[in-house]
C-alpha cells in the first residue's frame, strides 16, 4: 500500500464511501459524536432505522472488515485518499460550501497555488463548440494553466484533449468512482491524462457506478478546483448550469463563449454574457482577464501583420476572407471549374491555410491563438 | 405413333435443350406426363387439351404419354405448352408436320388456342442458335426480344392454328424482319438528363469521374440535396452498351420476367434502386428456382442504394462478393445458377441520423456519439470498395428557379466515352476494362506518380488524418481524372482533386 492511515483517517474514509443518499445523516452523526472515529466506535445495530438498509449494510460490512474492500480497490489502480485540512488536500477546495471530507485521487493534482480553469459544456454539442473547446483548452495548456472538467462526452472530452494537445496539466472529476471510468469510450483519454501528469479524482467509493444523482453533486468540485470557469455550450436547463451556479456561489470568475443566437447550445452562454459574464473568444482572453500573463502580449497576435493586411491574391482565400463557403458558392464566386477548385482546395488544406468542414464547406484557418 | 419436338428449359440465363416426345397409343384414354415437370408444366395438360379442341383439332381418344427429356432436368414455366400440343397433333397424325426437329417451339397456350408470352425467350433462342437450330416459332409479343439475332428465321405467331398451318406448309408465316443493333440504339434515351440537375457542380464532376472510371460512389448529403436525382442521371452518361452487353442484360431481365410484352432488346443501361428493407436473396438472387437478384438486374448498369446505413448489415455484407467478382452465384439444393453482376454501386446517405449535420438551413440535433454510431453502420470492408465518397450540398432556391443551362447527358457521355477508350487501350491484354478494376499490380504499372504528386499524397494522409485504406483509391481516381483530361501522366493537380473525394476518410468528419 502506498499510504498509511491512522484510526481517524480510516473512519473518515469509511464514512466517505457510504452511498451518497446517507451523507447528510452521517454528517449529523459525526457532529453528535464529535469525530469520525467516535462514530466508528459507537456504531451499533440501532443505527439501522436511522440510516436505512443500504447505508447500514455497507457501513456494518466495511466496519467489520476494517475497510479492506475499499483499500484493496484503491490499491488496484494506485489511487490514494487526501483528507480535508491535511497535507495534499487541494487548497482551492477548502473554502467552498460542503467540501468533500475525503477525495480520491489517481495521478497527481497540480501543485497548490497553481492556475486552473474549469472548461465545461453539454454532452450534445455542435462541431463549433467542440473545436472551440479544444482550441481554447490548448491555449490554456500552452500557458501552463490546468484545465478541469468532467470527462463526459462532448465538450468535456474536447477540453481534456485540448489541454493534452497544449501540453498542460488537466484534471478530470468523475461522477463515479475513480476505478470506474465513464463513459467507456473515454477510457483511453483518461489513461492519457494520467500519463501526462494529470489527475482523475472523485469523492465517491472507488467502485461506485455512475448514477445520475452523483453528477450535480460532483459539479461543485469541478467549480471548486478552479480559479475560473469557462462555459462553452449548454442549454439553460442542464447539468452544466449547476456547475456555473456553483462557480458563481464560490465567487469564481465566469467566462462564456459566444455562439450563434439561434443555436440551442448558445442559450446559457448568451444568458450569462447578458448578465455580465466575461466574453471569451480565445485562451488569451482568460489569461489577460485573470492577470496571468507572464510575458507581455505578443503584438502580432492582436494587430494584423503587414502580409495579412494586403488583399490575398488567391481568389479562393479572398472569397473565404469573411466566412466559410460551400463548394458550390466557391465555384460561383471564383468562376473555377469543380475539378480545378477541388485540386486547389486540397493544396490549401495541406498547407494549413484552409480547413474543410461538414457539408463540403471550407473556411480559413485562424492563426491568432 | 411417336412424334418429337424441340424446346429449351432455362437454367440460370442459359437454355438447355429439351426433347418433347409424345406417344399416342390405343386403349384406355389418359394423359400422362413424365420427365420432372413442375406444377406449371404439369398443368399444361389441361391447357393443351382445351387449346387443341378450341382450335378445331381433337384430343386423341387413346392413351397419350408426353416425355420431357433429359428426364433429370427440372422443367419449369409454361413455354412447353406449344411443343407439347404440336407433338401430340403430330403423333396422332391429324396433320402431317415435316421438319419438326429443326424448329424451336416456344409459347404458353391459352384455352382458346392463342399464344401468350413467356420469360427467358432471348436466352433460349441464343442457346438454340448455338445448338444449330435454324428456325423458331414463338409468341407474337416475344418477337421483338429476338429481333436483333442474325442467322435464324424467327416466326412470331398469334395462335396455335397459325403455328400448325405454318409447320404443315399450308399457310407459311412471314419471317420477322431482323433489326441491326444500331437501329435499336436509336431508341436509347437517358433515364434522366443531366441538364435537369441545377447547380451541383461539385457532385456533377464526381459523377462524371465515377462514370469515366467505373468507380463505385457514395453520396453524402442532407435530405433533398438531390442524391437520387444525380444517381438516376448516371446510366445516361455511361458509354452506350455494346451488343454483347445489351444481350447479357436483356437475358437476365428476360429470365426474371421483367421484359414487357412487345419490348425488344434493352439498350438503356439499367438503373435498379431496391428499397432499404430488401432481403439478401432479393438483392443477390435466390428462391428455390435461383432467380436473379437486384444486383444482377443492374448488370452493366447502376445499382443505387439510398439510405445506405438503413440496410440490414447482413444484406450489405452479402453484397461484397458479387460486387468484387462481377458474378452472383446462387446455389440451391435443386438448382444452381450464376448471374453476371458487373454493375456500378452508387449509394446515398444522410450525414447523421437527423440528416442535417453540416447543413446551413437547419440545425442538426445529433450528438457527436450518435453521428459516429450512424456512420459506423456502414462497414469498413464495404467502404473499401467505394472509390469516391462525395458530399452533396443542398441547392439554394435561387439556383433551382434560375434559367442557367447545364450540360446535357450527351455532352458528358462523349467525354466519358473518350476516357473509357483511353483506359481500354492502356489496359489491353490485362483482362481489365476500367480504372476501378485495377489491382495493386496494375496500379504500379500504369499509375507512376511524380515526386511532387507523391509528396502531396503523403502529406494529405498525414495532415488530413486520411486512412491508408484510401491511398490506392485516390490513385485510381486520379488516374481517371487524368484520362478525362486526356493526359498521359498523373499530375499533382489530379492527385489533389482526387483527395477531395474521400469525405469519410478525413478526420474532420464527426469529430
Amino acid at each position: 500500500m502506498m499510504f498509511e492511515l491512522n484510526q481517524e483517517q480510516l473512519a473518515r474514509l469509511w464514512l466517505q464511501c457510504a452511498p451518497m443518499s446517507a451523507w447528510s445523516k452521517l454528517g449529523a452523526l459525526k457532529k453528535r459524536y464529535g469525530s469520525a472515529r467516535a462514530v466508528w466506535e459507537h456504531f451499533t445495530p440501532e443505527h439501522y432505522d436511522y440510516l436505512g438498509p443500504e447505508a447500514f449494510a455497507f457501513l456494518a460490512d466495511s466496519r467489520s472488515s476494517k475497510c479492506s474492500m475499499i483499500l484493496r480497490a484503491l490499491d488496484e489502480t494506485g489511487a490514494y485518499p487526501v483528507f480535508y485540512g491535511e497535507d495534499g488536500y487541494p487548497l482551492l477546495l477548502m473554502p467552498i460550501d460542503h467540501p468533500p471530507d475525503v477525495l480520491f485521487i489517481r495521478g497527481s493534482l497540480p501543485p497548490p497555488g497553481g492556475r486552473s480553469v474549469a472548461v465545461v459544456g453539454a454532452r450534445a454539442c455542435t462541431r463549433y463548440g467542440l473545436s472551440q473547446a479544444r482550441q481554447i483548452a490548448r491555449g490554456l495548456g500552452q500557458a501552463g494553466v490546468c484545465v478541469v472538467s468532467g470527462l463526459a462526452r462532448g465538450i468535456d472530452g474536447a477540453a481534456h484533449q485540448g489541454a493534452l494537445d497544449g501540453g498542460g496539466p488537466t484534471v478530470a472529476v468523475l461522477g463515479s468512482g475513480v476505478n470506474q471510468i465513464y463513459p467507456s469510450e473515454n477510457k483511453e483519454l483518461a489513461e492519457r491524462i494520467l500519463e501526462n501528469g494529470g489527475a482523475v479524482v472523485s469523492e465517491l467509493h472507488p467502485n461506485a457506478p455512475p448514477l445520475a444523482h452523483h453528477f450535480p453533486v460532483r459539479n461543485r468540485i469541478i467549480a471548486g478546483l478552479s480559479n475560473a470557469l469557462l462555459l462553452i455550450e449548454a442549454r439553460q436547463k442542464s447539468g452544466t448550469h449547476s456547475t456555473v451556479q456553483y462557480a458563481l456561489d464560490q465567487g469564481k470568475e465566469v467566462f462564456a463563449l459566444p455562439g450563434n443566437v439561434d443555436a440551442p447550445g448558445s442559450e446559457l452562454p448568451l444568458l450569462l454574457l447578458k448578465e455580465g459574464a466575461n466574453l471569451c473568444t480565445c485562451a488569451q482572453d482568460i489569461l489577460s482577464a485573470m492577470a496571468w500573463e507572464d510575458r507581455p502580449p505578443r503584438q502580432e497576435s492582436f494587430l494584423p501583420s503587414e502580409a495579412e493586411e494586403e488583399e490575398p491574391l488567391d481568389p479562393i482565400l479572398r472569397s473565404l476572407a469573411l466566412e466559410e463557403k460551400t463548394m458550390e458558392e466557391l465555384i460561383r464566386e471564383t468562376g473555377m471549374s469543380a475539378g480545378e477548385l477541388g485540386a486547389q482546395l486540397t493544396l490549401l488544406e495541406i498547407s494549413g491555410k484552409v480547413e474543410r468542414r461538414a457539408g463540403r464547406a471550407y473556411a480559413l484557418v485562424r492563426t491568432s491563438s | 405413333m411417336l412424334a418429337r419436338t424441340i424446346c429449351f428449359a432455362l437454367q440460370g440465363v442459359d437454355g438447355r435443350p429439351v426433347d418433347v416426345e409424345a406417344d399416342v397409343q390405343g386403349g384406355m384414354g389418359g394423359f400422362y406426363m413424365v420427365g420432372l415437370p413442375d406444377t406449371a408444366v404439369r398443368e399444361s395438360k389441361e391447357r393443351v387439351t382445351s387449346a387443341l379442341r378450341n382450335s378445331g383439332y381433337a384430343m386423341p381418344a387413346g392413351r397419350v404419354t408426353v416425355n420431357l427429356s433429359p428426364a433429370d432436368l427440372k422443367k419449369e414455366g409454361a413455354a412447353f405448352d406449344l411443343p407439347i400440343a404440336v407433338s401430340i397433333l403430330a403423333a396422332s397424325r391429324q396433320t402431317a408436320l415435316p421438319n419438326l426437329e429443326k424448329t424451336l417451339l416456344l409459347g404458353e397456350l391459352s384455352l382458346d388456342g392463342s399464344l401468350t408470352p413467356v420469360r427467358g425467350v432471348l436466352s433460349m433462342v441464343i442457346s438454340a442458335h448455338q445448338a444449330g437450330i435454324e428456325s423458331v416459332v414463338l409468341p407474337w409479343e416475344n418477337g421483338p426480344e429476338a429481333q436483333t439475332l442474325t442467322g435464324m428465321l424467327i416466326y412470331p405467331a398469334k395462335t396455335l392454328r397459325e403455328v400448325i398451318d405454318h409447320l404443315s406448309g399450308k399457310l407459311p408465316l412471314p419471317a420477322q424482319i431482323q433489326l441491326s443493333y444500331s437501329d435499336c440504339l436509336k431508341e436509347t434515351k437517358p433515364l434522366m438528363d443531366l441538364s435537369l440537375v441545377k447547380g451541383q457542380q461539385g457532385a456533377r464532376r464526381a459523377l462524371e469521374i465515377a462514370a469515366a472510371g467505373g468507380h463505385n460512389m457514395l453520396m453524402i448529403g442532407v435530405p433533398g440535396s438531390g442524391k437520387t436525382m444525380l444517381a438516376r442521371c448516371l446510366p445516361g452518361i455511361l458509354p452506350r452498351m455494346t451488343f454483347e452487353e445489351a444481350c447479357e442484360t436483356t437475358r437476365i431481365h428476360s429470365v426474371a420476367g421483367l421484359i414487357k410484352p412487345g419490348q425488344g432488346l434493352i439498350t438503356n443501361r439499367p438503373f435498379r434502386s431496391p428499397h432499404h428493407a430488401v432481403s439478401a436473396p432479393a438483392l443477390i438472387g435466390g428462391g428455390s428456382d435461383a432467380r436473379p437478384g437486384e444486383i444482377s438486374l443492374a448488370h452493366n448498369g447502376v445499382l443505387f442504394l439510398d439510405e445506405l446505413p438503413e440496410y440490414a448489415p447482413n444484406v450489405l455484407e452479402a453484397l461484397r462478393q458479387p460486387l468484387e467478382d462481377g458474378v452472383a452465384t446462387i446455389a440451391r439444393v435443386k438448382s444452381r445458377a450464376q448471374y453476371l453482376s458487373q454493375c456500378m454501386l452508387v449509394a446515398g446517405m444522410n450525414p447523421c441520423p437527423c440528416g442535417y449535420y453540416g447543413s446551413r438551413v437547419r440545425a442538426c440535433h445529433c450528438g457527436e456519439h450518435a453521428i459516429r454510431r450512424y456512420l459506423g453502420r456502414v462497414s469498413g470492408p464495404l467502404l473499401d470498395r467505394i472509390d469516391l465518397q462525395v458530399e452533396v450540398d443542398a441547392v439554394p432556391v435561387s439556383e433551382i428557379t434560375g434559367n442557367t443551362e447545364a450540360e446535357s447527358s450527351e455532352t458528358v457521355r462523349r467525354r466519358v466515352q473518350a476516357a473509357r477508350e483511353r483506359q481500354q487501350k492502356r489496359l489491353q491484354g490485362t483482362g481489365l476494362h476500367c480504372n476501378a478494376q485495377m489491382t495493386s499490380a496494375a496500379i504500379q504499372a500504369f499509375c507512376p506518380l511524380s515526386a511532387q504528386a507523391q509528396t502531396i499524397l503523403t502529406r494529405a494522409v498525414e495532415k488530413m488524418g486520411m486512412s491508408m485504406r484510401g491511398y490506392t483509391r485516390i490513385i485510381k481516381a486520379a488516374r481517371t481524372i487524368a484520362d478525362l483530361q486526356g493526359e498521359k501522366d498523373i499530375s499533382p493537380a489530379h492527385i489533389a482533386e482526387a483527395i477531395q473525394y474521400r469525405a469519410l476518410d478525413s478526420k474532420y468528419w464527426g469529430t
